[in-house]
C-alpha cells in the first residue's frame, strides 16, 4: 500500500543503494516539501494566511473522516483514501520525531546556559549533562556492539538507575496517600459516611486479605453477597459504573464539540489566535 | 507513619505470606479470551506504561505473555512508552527462554511508537498491519518474519491486550473494536480500573486485569506464583494499615468534636 504513493526518493534512489543515499534522499524530500510549504506560506498575504491554514486543517481532518466513512472494496478492504491514511500515519511519526530533537535541544540549551553562567544550583544542571552523555553512550554502544560489557552497562544504567528512579518517584505517592487518607476520610456527614463505607469495602475487596476475612461466609446464596470480594465487585460494577457512564456522556459530548470547533477553525483563544 | 508503611510493605515481601486469591469474573474473562483466540491469528499486547507503574503493569504483561506462549499462540508487542518497550522486551525474552519459544517465530517486538501517533496508527493498521509497522524494534522487516505469516489486516488479529497507566482504551474501542469487533482485554493500573467497568458491562472489553490484584488472579489461573502473587500480600497489609489509620483519624475527629461541644 505504501508504495502506491512514492515520494521523490523512490524515483531517484533505486533498491540496493547504500543507506546514506537513502538518508540523504529522505532529508532531501523533507527539505523540498517543507521548503515548498514554507515558501507558499510566505507568498500568501498575511490576511489570507489564517484562511489558508483553516482550509488546510479542514482538508487534513476530512481525509480521515471520509476514509473512515467511505465504503471499502470488499476484496482489498480499502477505499480510495486508505493509502493516504497509511502515508499520513508514517508522516506524523516523522513530525513527532522532530519534537524529540526539539526537546533535546531545549534541554541542552537550558542546562548549558545555567552551567555556563554558573547560576545557583548549576551543579544540578551539570548532572543532567553527565546523565545524558552516559545514557547516550551506553545506548549507542549496546546497539553497535554485542560485547557483554556494553549490555551490562546499559542494563545497569537503565534497569538500575532510570527504571528504579522512575518507580521510586511513583511509589512515594503511596506514602502521601497514607498520610492524606486518615485526614480526608472523616465522618462529617451522611454522604461522607457512605463514601467511607464504600471505600472500606472496595479497599478490602481489592486485596486477598478481604477474601480471607469473609472466607467463612458461604460461596453461594444470599449471604455470599456479603463476601468482600463480591460486594466490592458489585460496587464497582453497578453504582460506580452508573456514575462513570453519566460522566462519560458529558465528557464525550464536550470532546465532540471541541473537536468540531478545532476542525472548523472556530476555536479562539490561546494556541489559536493569541500568542502565548 | 512512613516508616510503618515501609515495614508493612517490606515484611510480607521478605517473609512470604500466603493469602487466598479469589479470581473475579473480569479476570476470568481475560483468561477465556486468550483461550478462545484462534491459533492462526496474532495477538497484540499494547504497552502504555513506564517505570512508574511497572509493579502493576509488568506482571499483567508477563502473565499474558506466559499464557499466550503456553498455548502456542503468536503475539506482537507494541509500545507507546520507551521504557515500557524495554521492560516488555526483557520480559518477553525471559519467558520465551523459559518456555523454549523463539523471537520472530512465536513473538515479535514491534517497538516504540510516539503516543501522539496513536490515532494515525489506529486508523491505518487495521487495513494493512505490516504496512503500518514495517519493522520490529531492531529494524528487521516484519514481512520476513515467520511470526507475521498470514497477517494482513485486522481480520488476522485475534486479540488486543491493552496494558496501560493512562487509560487510552476508548480510542481502541472507537477505532478498532467498534468497526471490526476485534476482542479487547484490558490491563490498567488499579487507580483507573473503575472507569473500565463501563466498557466491560457493554461487552466492549471481554476481560479486565485491575492493577496488581488482577495480575495476581491471572497468575493464579495459570498456576504461576509470580511477582504479583508475592506482592499481593504486601498490598493487603498496606490496605489494612490505611484502614486502621482512617479509623484512628475518625476516632480522633469525633473525640475532638465532642470536646469542642
Amino acid at each position: 500500500m505504501a508504495s502506491r504513493f512514492p515520494i521523490f526518493t523512490h524515483w531517484l534512489i533505486k533498491p540496493g543503494a547504500p543507506w546514506y543515499a537513502w538518508l540523504l534522499g529522505i532529508i532531501g524530500d523533507f527539505l523540498i516539501i517543507g521548503g515548498a510549504v514554507f515558501l507558499l506560506l510566505q507568498l500568501v498575504p498575511s490576511r489570507w494566511r489564517k484562511g489558508f491554514i483553516a482550509v488546510l486543517t479542514f482538508a487534513a481532518g476530512l481525509i480521515y473522516s471520509v476514509e473512515f466513512f467511505a465504503p471499502a472494496d470488499p476484496k482489498t478492504n480499502a477505499n480510495l483514501l486508505t493509502g493516504f491514511v497509511q502515508q499520513l500515519g508514517i508522516a506524523t511519526n516523522v513530525v513527532y520525531s522532530f519534537a524529540l530533537g526539539l526537546g533535546v535541544y531545549n534541554l541542552l540549551r537550558f542546562h548549558g546556559l545555567n552551567v555556563a553562567r554558573k547560576r545557583p544550583g548549576w551543579h544540578n544542571n551539570l548532572a543532567f549533562f553527565i546523565a545524558f552523555a552516559a545514557m547516550l553512550f551506553a545506548g549507542l554502544w549496546s546497539q553497535a556492539s554485542d560485547a557483554k560489557a556494553a549490555k551490562n552497562l546499559y542494563d545497569m544504567l537503565f534497569e538500575g538507575i532510570v527504571a528504579a528512579l522512575g518507580a521510586t518517584m511513583f511509589s512515594t505517592i503511596g506514602f502521601f496517600i497514607v498520610s492524606a487518607a486518615y485526614r480526608a476520610f472523616r465522618i462529617r456527614s451522611g454522604e461522607a459516611t457512605l463514601m467511607l463505607a464504600a471505600a472500606f469495602v472496595v479497599m478490602l475487596g481489592q486485596v486477598p486479605i478481604g477474601a480471607y476475612l469473609t472466607s467463612s461466609l458461604p460461596t453461594s446464596g444470599f449471604w455470599s453477597n456479603l463476601r468482600f470480594e463480591r460486594f466490592s465487585y458489585w460496587i464497582l460494577n453497578q453504582p460506580n459504573m452508573a456514575a462513570w457512564r453519566g460522566m462519560s456522556f458529558g465528557i464525550e459530548i464536550g470532546a465532540l464539540a471541541m473537536a468540531l470547533r478545532t476542525w472548523l477553525s472556530l476555536e479562539r483563544g490561546s494556541f489559536f489566535e493569541k500568542e502565548l | 507513619m512512613y516508616l510503618l508503611l515501609a515495614i508493612v510493605i517490606a515484611v510480607p515481601l521478605i517473609w512470604r505470606m500466603e493469602l487466598p486469591i479469589i479470581v473475579s469474573p473480569a479476570v476470568r474473562g481475560v483468561y477465556k479470551a486468550v483461550e478462545k483466540m484462534p491459533s492462526d491469528k496474532l495477538a497484540i499486547i499494547i504497552i502504555y506504561w513506564g517505570s512508574g507503574t511497572t509493579a502493576e503493569n509488568r506482571p499483567q504483561v508477563e502473565a499474558l505473555m506466559r499464557h499466550l506462549m503456553m498455548r502456542g499462540k503468536r503475539f506482537a508487542v507494541l509500545a507507546f512508552d520507551p521504557q515500557g518497550n524495554e521492560f516488555s522486551y526483557q520480559s518477553g525474552e525471559q519467558i520465551a527462554k523459559e518456555l523454549g519459544k523463539t523471537y520472530g517465530v512465536d513473538w515479535v517486538q514491534w517497538g516504540y511508537r510516539p503516543p501522539a501517533n496513536l490515532l494515525p496508527l489506529l486508523l491505518s493498521f487495521p487495513k494493512d498491519v505490516i504496512g503500518a509497522f514495517q519493522t520490529d524494534h531492531k529494524g528487521k522487516k516484519l514481512a520476513d518474519m515467520p511470526v507475521m505469516r498470514g497477517v494482513k489486516d485486522i481480520k488476522d488479529i485475534g486479540l488486543l491486550a491493552d496494558t496501560t497507566s493512562v487509560g487510552e482504551l476508548d480510542s481502541w474501542i472507537a477505532y478498532v473494536h467498534g468497526p471490526y469487533r476485534t476482542p479487547i482485554v484490558y490491563g490498567p493500573t488499579a487507580v483507573i480500573a473503575p472507569e473500565a467497568f463501563n466498557s466491560l458491562d457493554a461487552g466492549q472489553i471481554t476481560g479486565l486485569l485491575a492493577g496488581m490484584k488482577g495480575a495476581a488472579e491471572y497468575e493464579h489461573l495459570l498456576n504461576e506464583k509470580g511477582f504479583a502473587t508475592r506482592a499481593a500480600s504486601a498490598l493487603s497489609t498496606s490496605h489494612v494499615l490505611i484502614i486502621v489509620l482512617i479509623i484512628l483519624g475518625n476516632i480522633g475527629y469525633i473525640s475532638s468534636r465532642r470536646r469542642a461541644e
